[in-house]
């Protein structure tokens, strides 16, 4: 025990000699919170609509429905959408209503059918919305169509909506913010406890640790404890940061939001020390980096994997990351407690455990005692 | 008895034999010069004894008991070919890791720091971090963690190595001193000068001894006038032997 507590002095000691460690890890999470900040805040996309012979309330309405209009002729329409210097044509053929979009940007499509769909609601032209498929340059055509939602016609009104979860102003990302707190701390720690670990043993103290009375888990443990005191800051700093700056959604208690938050970032120490047990070398270490972490965020739930076969869902089950994924949702995004995530929670301790014996037998490598 | 036997050690990389069945003994007060060319196997050997490698076979015993062990591991002080330090840190820092892991605390840790810079003939510089050390200086702070818990066998590869002829003299007037004490030191090299200055030497070459005894001894055997030659003979008549 007294040794394991020297171990973390020590390394606690090291990383006040080493300001530019301490500073990035304040530094990076926080820059790249900053970008998802910048982005999220933008206003939503105002598409640009070109139109052609359209009563002037629908123009007019096409603008209230935040989209931005000008006039176009047919074919100065389609060359404009082909270079895709516009995003959609809107003019009335046989007493339809039709639409060409550019249509490579599903998103820009869809916020200019949102415009269309509103503005022919209030303008009460109740024309058929009919939209053509689009000739790209090379003749491929591509029938956008299929690929919208049509809207109903004669809207109704619109429904009263009530929250279970969640809140009307929220965007749509928010969904997707504790997935980003889950990732960024699973990254951030990663790389840091691996390439220290991994300095330790390229610089040769490793093995002047092995001819010490040292024991494989008292090294282990020592920088569980120092690194652990590291991560609680850096999860504090990402996750306060990502609430109170950022503006992620927050419905649940910020205690336990920070707990799982430090778990994870225990459970990504153990398994950045351990991966670099497989790395001689810092390229080495970044390239099992990619192997190792990437497929971890891609499958972690910042994408839907509802829809995926069985093995990629069965796949993500066997990520820690995924049961932080699923506890920080159902705290920050259905406000649960601890009783209702006590599941992830026990599977992430359950990987610090399983982590840590697989570190003190990993050390067998050097010592067997 | 011996402070350390080592039988039949056998170690291999790969399909690489780097130590063929290798013994020797070690007596108390002792100085044993491990002399070998680069690549012969001394750095294999000396991890060997130290228990920090283990031996595809053969037995190490230490103070009657065998290696590895944790209790051992307390009479044995071990510094590497790299200097294995926290560059992040200060001497001193470095110091008290070392020593904590050893069970030393507060005064008797001041106490036994101080003792094994002066062995080790180095003046710290408190506020300095070990990255901004000379080469040498790093080498003599590594003698001095090696030193620390006053163990009472000493193994040691290559510790004078990149030293200025003035702390190398310092320094082997400390072995001799710690070997006046009764502590028992295994020390490598390949310079014939320091080679001189042990009580035994072990000759290896391609991972086996190719000679033992005293430097006096090895040079009356060969017929030789200085180590280096007497080394050469070894080399040659071994060979030959095993051409044969
Ligand atoms: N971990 C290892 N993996 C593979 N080969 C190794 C390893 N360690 C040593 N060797 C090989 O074993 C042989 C002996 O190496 P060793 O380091 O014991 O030599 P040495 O006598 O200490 O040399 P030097 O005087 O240069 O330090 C060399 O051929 C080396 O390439
Ligand atoms: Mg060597």
């Amino acid at each position: 025990m007294h040794n394991a507590l020297a171990v973390t002095i020590r390394i606690l000691r090291q990383f006040a000699h080493d300001r530019r460690t301490l500073f990035m890890m304040v530094a990076a999470p926080v820059i790249a919170l900053f970008l998802l900040n910048t982005i999220f805040g933008a206003p939503a996309y105002e598409p640009l609509i070109l139109v052609e012979s359209m009563p002037s309330d629908f123009t007019a309405a096409l603008a209230d429905a935040g989209a931005t209009t000008e006039m176009a002729d047919y074919n100065d329409a389609m060359v404009r959408l082909a270079d895709a210097n516009a995003d959609a044509y809107v003019t009335t053929r046989d007493d339809a209503l039709t639409v060409w979009v550019e249509g490579s940007d599903p998103s820009k499509t869809g916020a200019v059918v949102r415009a269309i769909t509103q503005a022919q609601s209030k303008s009460l032209v109740s024309l058929e919305l009919d939209i053509k498929p689009i000739t790209l340059p090379g003749g491929i055509e591509i029938d956008i169509a299929k690929y919208l939602p049509i809207p109903e016609l004669e809207l109704p009104e619109p429904p009263e909506v009530r929250y279970i979860h969640g809140a009307a102003d929220m965007h749509a990302f928010d969904y997707h913010g504790p997935v980003f707190i889950g990732v960024f701390i699973f990254f951030y720690v990663f790389v840091t406890s691996g390439i220290s670990f991994l300095r330790e043993r390229t610089g040769g103290t490793l093995e002047r640790l092995m001819a010490m009375p040292l024991r494989r888990w008292e090294l282990v443990l020592g920088y569980a404890q120092g690194f652990g005191l590291f991560v609680l800051v850096q999860s504090a700093i990402v996750v306060l940061a990502s609430i109170y700056w950022v503006g992620f959604p927050n419905f649940g208690s910020i205690w336990l939001v920070l707990f799982i938050a430090l778990s994870m970032a225990l459970v990504s120490m153990l398994m950045g020390i351990l991966v670099s047990e497989f790395a001689s070398t810092e390229l080495q270490m970044m390239q099992l980096l990619q192997i190792i972490v990437i497929p971890q965020i891609l499958l972690s739930g910042i994408l839907d994997l509802s829809q995926t076969p069985q093995w990629m869902q069965w796949l993500s089950r066997a990520f820690p990351v995924t049961y932080m994924t699923d506890g920080m949702r159902a705290v920050m995004l259905r406000g649960a407690g601890p009783g209702d995530v006590w599941l992830d929670l026990v599977v992430l301790w359950a990987f610090i455990v399983l982590l840590f014996g697989a570190n003190v037998v990993a050390l067998k490598k050097y010592r067997r005692i | 008895m011996p402070i350390l036997a080592a039988r039949d050690i056998v170690q291999s990389f790969g399909d690489q034999d780097v130590l063929r069945g290798v013994s020797l003994g070690v007596d108390r007060g002792e100085i044993l010069g491990l002399l070998g060319p680069s690549g012969a196997g001394k750095t294999t050997l000396v991890n060997v004894l130290a228990g920090v490698a283990e031996p595809v076979s053969g037995v190490v015993m230490a103070f009657g008991e065998p290696m590895p062990s944790l209790d051992l591991m307390r009479r044995i002080g071990y510094m590497a070919q790299s200097d294995a330090l926290y560059l992040d840190l200060t001497a001193r820092e470095n110091l008290e890791f070392f020593g904590a892991i050893y069970g030393l605390r507060a005064d008797a840790l001041k106490a036994a720091a101080d003792r094994a810079l002066r062995t080790a003939n180095l003046q710290v510089e408190p506020r300095k971090a070990v990255r901004d050390y000379s080469g040498g200086m790093r080498r003599r702070l590594s003698l001095a963690t090696a030193l620390l818990h006053d163990p009472e066998l000493l193994i040691l590869d290559e510790p004078t190595i990149g030293l200025d002829p003035l702390h190398r003299v310092g320094i082997w007037e400390s072995f001799r001193r710690l070997a006046a004490e009764g502590r028992t030191l295994i020390v490598t090299t390949h310079v014939m000068d320091e080679a001189e200055r042990c009580d035994r030497l072990a000759m290896i070459r391609d991972g086996e001894f190719i000679a033992m005894g005293t430097p006096a001894d090895l040079k009356d055997r060969a017929g030789a006038p200085t180590l280096e030659a007497a080394f050469l003979h070894f080399a040659t008549v071994e060979s030959g032997g095993r051409d044969a």
